[in-house]
């Protein structure tokens, strides 16, 4: 494996890219893993393997620094995300593995699609639903685990908000295909389940991102570890990306509520769609 | 919607456990990053064991440390998962403690099948 010199010049760098990576997936709420991983691979020579395994452990760190204010807020179903995490930590241990054995050139042609996916999902604007209307006529599989009833506090509209969890298996499924992506790639896997738990399983919105944020942290660490055993996580890139994404997330949700995301969204749309094409021609090469 | 009380206590405990065990993390990264800066030089490619990356960075090797620090982070979740587990135990869940067994048996399960 061919690993870069890293000389205080790349360290400082490689420190401002993913302090740009957490801003802006912070802005964006993307998550900083679908572009830390091509910035690193691309820009700075990482190995795919190494840039990937960096990624991991910077989304169990933004995972980490994230959920904090979801669990004081009451945001975060606890026991939703244990019962998705059967689902998320198994495809991640399986994506871990199969990525773990196979060559680079596969690893970035599979990336292709998921920086599309994600710099096509960010070109439209999706409605999400706050609070979703109860479906009394679906007869949730949930509900009748008596598991997955909840409420929380909504600090905004000052009220208590009750909500029953719906369509389980499709919450089960999208999550292991999350998982598998995940484990494969390096990207957090949020950006399935937010959406699948708020507009398939009539999660609110609020609870939908806080369980969310708290369950890649456990899909991550899954392949993590199986990356460590494999000597593929390298510590001084973990180190500095995890950081600097951290550092960048920070700002991005400092500097959030004052700049127009509106033209930032494009930008990156663009900037994705580059990146993929960047990934397929160094595949095919 | 039973034990509500005690799931929302359950919410601020791992959140305060969650903002402890961060910030020794961070502080560790932050050490290792700085040690880099000033005793720059060729760095190993891979994470040492838990062990031999205490015993390294006792000596204050750059690089023991942001293992260190990679490896506290790495077992936070499970860590979570562990507290979760014995709080469904304690306000009587029934479902809930296995289903947790199960995610950390996966989680085992990845030290396993990849040589751990």
């Amino acid at each position: 494996m061919d690993i870069p010199q890293l000389t205080p010049l790349v360290s400082a760098l490689m420190f401002l890219f993913a302090c740009f990576a957490g801003a802006f997936g912070s802005l964006l709420g993307i998550g900083g893993g679908v572009i830390i991983v091509p910035i690193l691979h691309l820009v700075f020579k990482v190995p795919m393997h190494l840039a990937i395994s960096t990624s991991l452990v910077s989304v169990i760190a933004t995972s980490c620094s994230g959920v904090i204010k979801y669990l004081r807020q009451h945001y975060t179903d606890i026991r939703l995300a244990v019962i998705l995490e059967t689902a998320t930590t198994f495809g991640a241990l399986s994506g871990g593995i199969f990525a773990t054995r196979i060559s680079p050139d596969i690893l970035r042609l599979i990336f292709v699609p998921a920086l599309l996916y994600t710099s096509f999902s960010m070109s439209r604007k999706r409605v999400f639903h706050i609070i979703p209307e109860a479906d009394e006529s679906i007869e949730s599989y949930s509900a009748k685990l008596s598991l997955l009833q909840g409420y929380y506090f909504d600090i905004d509209l000052q009220t208590k908000i009750h909500y029953t969890v719906s369509n389980l298996r499709w919450g089960l499924g999208g999550g292991l295909v999350a998982g598998v992506l995940s484990g494969m790639l390096g990207i957090g896997g949020g950006f399935i389940n937010m959406p699948l738990m708020n507009l398939v399983m009539n999660v609110p919105l609020k609870v939908a991102i806080g369980t969310s944020t708290l369950m890649v942290g456990a899909t991550a660490t899954t392949s993590a570890i199986v990356y460590y055993f494999n000597a593929l996580i390298h510590p001084v890139f973990a180190g500095i990306c995890a950081i600097g994404i951290l550092f960048g997330a920070q700002l991005g949700s400092l500097i959030g509520t004052k700049i127009r995301v509106e033209w930032l969204r494009w930008i990156f749309v663009v900037l994705l769609a580059v990146l993929a094409l960047q990934m397929f021609i160094k595949s095919v090469r | 919607m039973k034990n509500s009380s005690d799931l929302s206590s359950l919410n601020n405990f791992l959140a305060s456990v969650l903002q402890i065990v961060f910030f020794i993390i961070v502080t560790i990264i932050g050490i290792g990053i700085f040690l880099l800066i000033i005793r720059p030089g060729v760095h190993r490619p891979y994470v040492l064991p838990p062990l031999q990356a205490f015993k390294e960075s006792l000596s204050l090797r750059p690089t023991a440390i942001l293992d260190l620090g990679i490896l506290v982070l790495i077992g936070i979740p499970p860590l979570l998962l562990i507290i979760t587990l014995f709080s469904f135990i304690r306000i009587g869940e029934k479902k809930l403690p296995l289903i947790s067994c199960f995610v950390l048996l996966i989680l085992a399960l990845s030290l396993f099948l990849s040589g751990g």
